[in-house]
Order: C-alpha cells, then sequence, then structure tokens
C-alpha cells in the first residue's frame, strides 16, 4: 500500500470499525488498529461529555452513550480542533429523541455556554463609559458569546438546578417560547431569560444597533418617557451584567468626541 | 546543562501562577489555546510572565497523504507571535486527511516515499511559522511491512533534509519497542541524538495485549533507566515530566522531576558525549 492508501483503509476502520478494513493491515495488526479505534472513539465520547455534563445527567449514561455512538458512527471529525466535534451533536439528539424538548434546549444551551467560553474578546459596555459615548452614534452588539436561543421548555431551570447539584424539576413544556440570553462576562459563559422587550433588541443586534432605535423601539410600544426609563434602565443591567458590547469593541470610536 | 520542567496542566496553573513553584519552563498543549478568546489564552500570557512555555501540538498532522491544513499552521503561527515559546512541537504522524479529523496519533509507514511527504509538509510549516520546529516519536501500537528504514533512521534523515529539531519521548519508545518487538537499547543507539532538544518523560499503562501510551501513570524503572541512557548522548536539552489523566497534586510531578535531575547527573557523570 502506499501511504495515500493506508491512510484511507485506515480512515474507514476508524470510521466503521468494520474489520474489512482492519484485514487490510493483516491479522498481526488487529490489537494496535483496536487500540487506535478505542482511543479514536473515547476521546470523541469525552469531548461530548466534558460539554453536555448537564445533558448526560438529565438523559442519563445509557441514553447519552446512545447519542453519543450515533453522533460519532455518523459524523466524523473534520477540524483540527476537538472543539467544532460537539457543534452537531444537537442535531443527532434530536433525531433519537424526537418528542424531548427539554433535552433539545438542553442540549443547544450547553453548546452555546461552551462556545461562549473561548468566544472572541469584546470589552462590555460599563456604566463608566455611559458619559462617553456619543448616544446618537454608538450602536450596541452582542457581547462576547453572546447569543439568543428560544427555548419551548423549562430547560433552563433544569440546567440550573443540575448545576447545583439539586434535583431538577420535572420536564414541563413553556406556555410560551422562553427567551436566554448567553454570552461570556468575566471569562465565566453564563445566561439569563430575557423580557420580552429585550429579547426583541438582542434579535436585532445582527449588526450595531444604535441605541437611539432602541429608543425608538420601544417609544413606539411604551409612549416617549416610559421608552426614555425603561432604555436607562435596560442599558444599566446590560452594563451591570456586561452582557453587551459596543459597535465592534472599540468603543472609543463611539465615544463623544 | 539541561532545563527540567513540566507539561502544565489545567490543575497547575494556579500552582505556577501562584510562583511558588520555580520550574525552567512549562510546556502546554497548542491547541488548548489557539482561540479567539476567553480565558485560556490570557491565563496562557500570565503563564508566559513567570516563565518560559513550550508550545506542544497533536494537530499538524506532517504525516498525512494530503498535504498540510495551511489554516491549522497560520493559527499556530498567531499563537506563536503572541507567546514567542521556547519550542513548537508535533508529532511523527498523521491525523488529518480531507473531511476528516482522528484527533489520534496515527502511525507512518517509514518509506522513502513518506520521508518525502514529511519532508515537504515539515519545510513548508516551518517557513510559515518562521522557526525551527521539533518532532517527537510517538508511541506505535502497530507497524508496517511497508516500512524501509527504522523509525531512527527516518527521524534522522527528516531532521537532515529540514533542519528540524527532534523531541525524544523516552516513554514512547519504552510503549512501541514492547509493541513492535524491537530493541530499545538499539533505538536509542542509532538515534540522532545531536537534533534532540527536548526530552518527554511519562508513564504508560498495560493493555489487553499491547502498552498504551495513557499518561496517566507515575513513571516507570524501566523507563527512567532509558531516559538515563539517553542522557548520557545528550546535548543541552530540556527535559520534561508529562502527565495528562490522573493527574495528581504538582508536588508529585516536582518528585519526579528531581529523579530525572538526578538521573541526568547521574549520566553526565558517565556520559558517551565527545
Amino acid at each position: 500500500m502506499n501511504l495515500a492508501s493506508l491512510q484511507e483503509a485506515m480512515r474507514k476502520w476508524l470510521e466503521t470499525g468494520n474489520p474489512d478494513f482492519a484485514a487490510r493491515f493483516g491479522e498481526s495488526a488487529r490489537p494496535g488498529l483496536d487500540v487506535y479505534l478505542n482511543n479514536y472513539r473515547m476521546q470523541l465520547l469525552q469531548c461530548l461529555e466534558v460539554v453536555f455534563p448537564h445533558t448526560l445527567a438529565w438523559l442519563g449514561r445509557p441514553r447519552f452513550e446512545a447519542a453519543a455512538r450515533r453522533h460519532i458512527m455518523a459524523q466524523p471529525p473534520t477540524d483540527w480542533t476537538l472543539d467544532a466535534y460537539p457543534k452537531t451533536f444537537a442535531a443527532e439528539v434530536e433525531a433519537l429523541f424526537p418528542d424531548d424538548t427539554v433535552t433539545a434546549d438542553l442540549v443547544r444551551l450547553e453548546l452555546a455556554l461552551d462556545d461562549a467560553l473561548t468566544a472572541a474578546d469584546k470589552p462590555p459596555l460599563t456604566r463608566a463609559m455611559f458619559a462617553q459615548l456619543d448616544w446618537e452614534l454608538a450602536g450596541l452588539v452582542h457581547a462576547s458569546g453572546g447569543r439568543v436561543l428560544r427555548h419551548h421548555s423549562n430547560a433552563a431551570a433544569i440546567w440550573s438546578a443540575l448545576s447545583r447539584a439539586k434535583k431538577p424539576p420535572l420536564a414541563r413544556p413553556a406556555l410560551a417560547p422562553v427567551d436566554i440570553l448567553v454570552w461570556r462576562s468575566n471569562w465565566l459563559p453564563c445566561f439569563r431569560v430575557l423580557d420580552p422587550d429585550e429579547a426583541e433588541i438582542f434579535a436585532a443586534l445582527v449588526e450595531p444597533l444604535p441605541i437611539a432605535d432602541i429608543c425608538t423601539r420601544l417609544e413606539q410600544e411604551l409612549g416617549t418617557q416610559a421608552a426614555i426609563e425603561r432604555t436607562g434602565l435596560l442599558l444599566a443591567r446590560w452594563a451591570d451584567d456586561a452582557a453587551i458590547s459596543v459597535g465592534n469593541g472599540d468603543t472609543h470610536s463611539f465615544a463623544r468626541k | 546543562m539541561p532545563l527540567f520542567g513540566l507539561g502544565l496542566r489545567k490543575p497547575h496553573f494556579d500552582d505556577v501562577l501562584s510562583g511558588n513553584v520555580k520550574l525552567d519552563f512549562v510546556e502546554v498543549i497548542s491547541e488548548n489555546f489557539m482561540f479567539p478568546g476567553g480565558s485560556p489564552l490570557a491565563t496562557l500570557l500570565d503563564v508566559r510572565a513567570k516563565c518560559p512555555v513550550a508550545l506542544h501540538g497533536v494537530s499538524l498532522s506532517v504525516g498525512s497523504a494530503t498535504g498540510l491544513d495551511r489554516g491549522y499552521v497560520r493559527r499556530l503561527r498567531d499563537l506563536i507571535d503572541v507567546i514567542d515559546p521556547l519550542f513548537v512541537s508535533d508529532h511523527l504522524c498523521w491525523t488529518r486527511a480531507p473531511g476528516f479529523s482522528s484527533h489520534e496519533l496515527l502511525p507512518l509507514p517509514f518509506t522513502r516515499e513518506a520521508l518525502s511527504a514529511v519532508t515537504c509538509h515539515v519545510l513548508e510549516a516551518q517557513d510559515i511559522l518562521g522557526r525551527q520546529i521539533l518532532l517527537e516519536n510517538p508511541s506505535a501500537y502497530l507497524g508496517f511491512p511497508e516500512s524501509e528504514m527504522p523509525e531512527w533512521e527516518f527521524l534522522g534523515e527528516l531532521s537532515v533534509r529540514t533542519g528540524c529539531g527532534l523531541l525524544l519521548d523516552v516513554n514512547n519508545i519504552y510503549v512501541t519497542a514492547r509493541n513492535l518487538g524491537f530493541d530499545q537499547a538499539d533505538y536509542i543507539a542509532g538515534f540522532p541524538m545531536e537534533s534532540v532538544r527536548q526530552i518527554h518523560i511519562a508513564g504508560h499503562t498495560a493493555g489487553e495485549h499491547l502498552l498504551v501510551d495513557t499518561h496517566d501513570q507515575p513513571v516507570c524503572d524501566n523507563v527512567w533507566d532509558l531516559f538515563e541512557t539517553a542522557m548520557t548522548r545528550a546535548g543541552p536539552v530540556a527535559v520534561m515530566i508529562e502527565r495528562d489523566d490522573n493527574i495528581p497534586p504538582i508536588d508529585a510531578l516536582l518528585d519526579e522531576l528531581a529523579i530525572a535531575r538526578a538521573r541526568a547527573a547521574k549520566a553526565a557523570g558517565r556520559g558517551s558525549r565527545p
């Protein structure tokens, strides 16, 4: 075998565990091939266990491992970093447990938290910046790792209970969709449930959203004076939570000249 | 004088950052810090302010028949530019094919075809990285009848052709020698020690049929003996203990590092190096 055909055969062996591919290396190679196969699969399983600890706890090990095995067989890793591997796991979970909205919400929440951990650094908006901001020009963007998830269950409460090693509440569907903001604050990923008007604002943060536009959006619902007060309250809340950034992270570019 | 350090893993970052642990250098896994942001890189920069850092990778895949992942190499370059590492190393193995990344150090046949491919990839990587890289002998669980030379000869020729340095893992010699049935003394005797810049010492586990390079056990006596033999022929290398699983308190690793120092001193007393 030349180098390319040898590597193709070993790749097929790892992806499938099919003995036909092992046979190409001879009987004496089988114990070694088994070690490589075991290492390959265990590493991927451990990667999923690390990223989805509370999904594992919620599902129980047998059901989690069934989903993980399915994922490992269906989706070999393609990226140089293992951190990319969990990204498509949610699809396997949903395929295996199609009526389980809690698990579907849990797995997406844990993936977002994991992504937030190493997302690009963006300095958050702080109260100290308020005085320097050009309120006409300044546009708000998500903080590091910021993302809004729409939940259809009480998965967030279940995650919180599991993270404190408490007994989780019973699974139940949400009466209405719940919007969850995930972001990173002080190096740690975190999340909270958004108020409906906040959720609309965060959903609009696909590009820098001028603070003036936020005021206008709220004014249509609340009237001028209440909108000003609500905008102030939300800005203070976001600053206290380090939940939002300014522009492309360069806060100075929006400073008042 | 050799340098003595540790493979730094998460449980021991605070020990190093406290300043209470004095090491000549630490080594970290490059890929654990190749992120857009977050605390891993910030913490590594704090460590870098305390002591030199070596970057040890697992995804360069110099043995891939289909070429280097240049995007990966450029990301590694970005990290190098920030950290200014003591060494940059990876393994003589392959991990990647188009649409596939094994995340397992897979073995190469030691053929002239493989040597030619690895030579091209090492030269290309060193060009992008703007510096010499070190390549480590990995543990192997199978050999190939196609091989045309022993691993040490392959690495020696590679070093001559590319100017790359070598990272000698004495545990990997022991594991591979036991698994594939060659004499570890022949390996040490034939290894191009003049190219060795760094030495790894680690533990392993006995599997059902083979020894497995688990890095989850203390270093065994046989590996210490092999290390001492290697040090009789080594130049000024950087020596470190590598522990990746079942990680004990740092004092246990510092105890092993003290053994390494003593063995290195003993080897220096009976060295055969000119």
